[in-house]
């Protein structure tokens, strides 16, 4: 029994992967539904879920196939249980209980937030302890320092928005498709900065806020201020990015850690990953940034994070939850 | 629509039934509820040769939940898995007392309601629509009808339906026995994997 079988449904994606304890990806399928959200500019909860149902089983039976395992093979079932929308969470939480039942194989509701925090991992690149990490996705704005993979401490989170939500909101007011954060990284690097937006919370402590940088980008466009889209999305995305890389830099030298991992779905933008680069060059230290394909939601890096669980014996109880700690198992 | 229930047919008669009221604030799961109708009947998951499930209409939360664990169980077992409306079983269990047409009711959101109309040869149709606007469809096409489902629905319904000569049944559930004895012929109906039930939601009926 050496593979964990991952589920994940937390928002918008259903995936189902296949890994083994060193991270190693048998397989990893994962079905969008963003052609469905697209018309309302964000996830909406009542389609994902109903979408979730159809597509669950075809996810996992394919992820199987390709992994050629059976479920003798499998040492457990990892599922999101949290956080994220519940009715969501309740089609993968539910069908993982049943093939756990069925299979007579051990499940394990995973969070979320911790299956981020190790896709960095994934496919054999181990981190080197104590590490910062920035998690950066549609749902999430956090920093955390991990002493080992089992010891994490909460540095700050966001206060409201989350990056990847402002990445959507702009995207909207500028009229671009949902999710707009791969279109906003493609026009700005056709632009340039020529707006100074607010750089929210930089210099308080660990925490962000976004809402406030929208509103900004909202007024510049309703004021004139701005006629070239592109300009606006290079404008924008360096506000975000000083203000990220300025507090990661500020952990890095009080945690005195080893490396910067930067996961979610925004860790895929380009200027980012470029300041990121030269940040850990200054500062000397590694930096983990996952493929893109493990940047956003995947069940790889819930599979991979349900070892962590078995190692440490711990099987939280499976009621979906739509607000869990990052601490929490 | 309130009650969660599990029954267990061993072939030749029922074995098993246990429901919970979910407004008597019970907090349950569906695996728990399967592991105890099979430990009462000594025997293993496994065992298990077909599943029935209830695809709605009801409370999303809960549909789905049976739903995706009836479909998960099905494809882990490799055994066949038929989903069928709450709204025939009522409108089967009405029919057989009454002889008549059923209407089964369901609460939806925005005024609107899920109306299961069952006919004597077992045909079950849905209109998903405002009350006002069901019983103009209904007043038109039934001289008789006997109303089943969400309570408060019925008696708003009943005073609508001034062309019908309407009857309460005060039948708001399912009947678990009685679902349970009908176990054996549902599954005549039933599919494996990638066939699987879906649960009725009003996006299905958004053009009726």
């Amino acid at each position: 029994m050496k593979y964990i079988l991952g589920i994940e449904s937390s928002c918008d994606d259903t995936a189902a992967a296949v890994v083994d304890r060193d991270g190693k990806v048998l397989s990893s399928v994962i079905v969008s539904q963003n052609d469905i959200h697209n018309n309302f500019g964000g996830v909406y909860p009542e389609f994902a879920s109903r979408a979730h149902i159809y597509n669950v089983l075809p996810v996992v039976h394919q992820a199987l196939a390709e992994a050629t395992v059976s479920k003798t093979d499998l040492r457990a079932i990892g599922v999101t249980r949290g956080p994220g929308l519940v009715g969501s969470l309740l089609i993968g939480v539910n069908t993982a209980q049943a093939l756990g039942a069925g299979w007579q194989v051990p499940v394990v509701g995973v969070n979320h937030l911790r299956g981020h925090l190790r896709s960095a991992e994934l496919e054999g690149h181990p981190v080197a302890y104590p590490a910062v990490v920035l998690l950066v996705s549609g749902g999430h704005t956090l920093l955390a320092y991990m002493k080992s993979r089992f010891d994490i401490e909460l540095l700050g989170e966001t206060r409201d928005d989350s990056v990847g939500e402002s990445f959507d909101k702009v995207g909207r007011m500028l009229g671009l498709d949902f999710p707009a954060g791969p279109i906003v990284d493609r026009m700005a690097q056709a632009g340039r900065v020529t707006v100074e937006f607010p750089k929210p919370l930089l210099h308080e402590g660990y925490e962000f806020s976004f809402s406030g940088l929208k509103t900004s980008v909202s007024r510049c466009l309703e004021a004139g201020l701005e006629s070239s889209v592109e300009n606006l999305c290079a404008s924008f995305i360096e506000a975000i990015a000083e203000v990220l890389i300025y507090k990661c830099r500020k952990a890095l030298r009080q945690t005195k850690a080893s490396s910067l991992v930067i996961v979610g779905g925004v860790a895929a933008n380009s200027q980012l990953r470029a300041r990121a680069a030269e940040l850990c060059a200054q500062e000397k230290v590694s930096l983990a940034l996952p493929p893109i394909k493990w940047s956003t939601d995947n069940a790889a890096m819930i599979a991979l994070a349900t070892w962590d669980y078995l190692d440490q014996g711990v099987y939280p109880d499976l009621t979906p939850l739509s607000r869990l700690p990052l601490f929490a198992y | 629509m309130h009650h969660y229930a599990v029954t267990l047919h061993d072939g030749a008669q029922l074995v098993w039934t246990d429901q919970f009221d979910l407004n008597d604030g019970h907090k349950i799961s569906v695996l728990s509820m399967i592991e105890k109708a099979l430990a009462h009947a000594q025997a293993s998951f496994d065992a298990l040769t077909g599943i029935v499930v209830d695809i709605g209409p009801g409370g999303t939360s809960s549909v789905r939940t049976g739903v995706s664990f009836a479909n998960g169980l099905a494809y882990s077992l490799d055994i066949p898995v038929r989903g069928i409306s709450s709204a025939a079983l009522i409108g089967h269990e009405v029919m057989q007392q009454y002889g008549l047409p059923v209407a089964v009711l369901y609460k939806s959101i925005k005024g609107h309601y899920f109306c299961g109309l069952y006919h004597s040869d077992g045909n079950l149709h849905f209109e998903y629509q405002t009350l006002p606007v069901l019983a103009d469809r209904l007043n038109a096409r039934y001289p008789a009808l006997v109303l089943a489902g969400h309570p408060g629905g019925v008696d708003l319904l009943a005073d609508l339906l001034t062309a019908v000569l309407v009857t309460k049944s005060g039948i708001d559930y399912v009947d678990v026995r009685r679902m349970g004895e009908s176990l054996p012929e549902l599954m005549a109906g039933a599919t494996k994997f990638p066939d699987l039930p879906v649960p009725i939601t009003e996006t299905d009926f958004q053009d009726s």
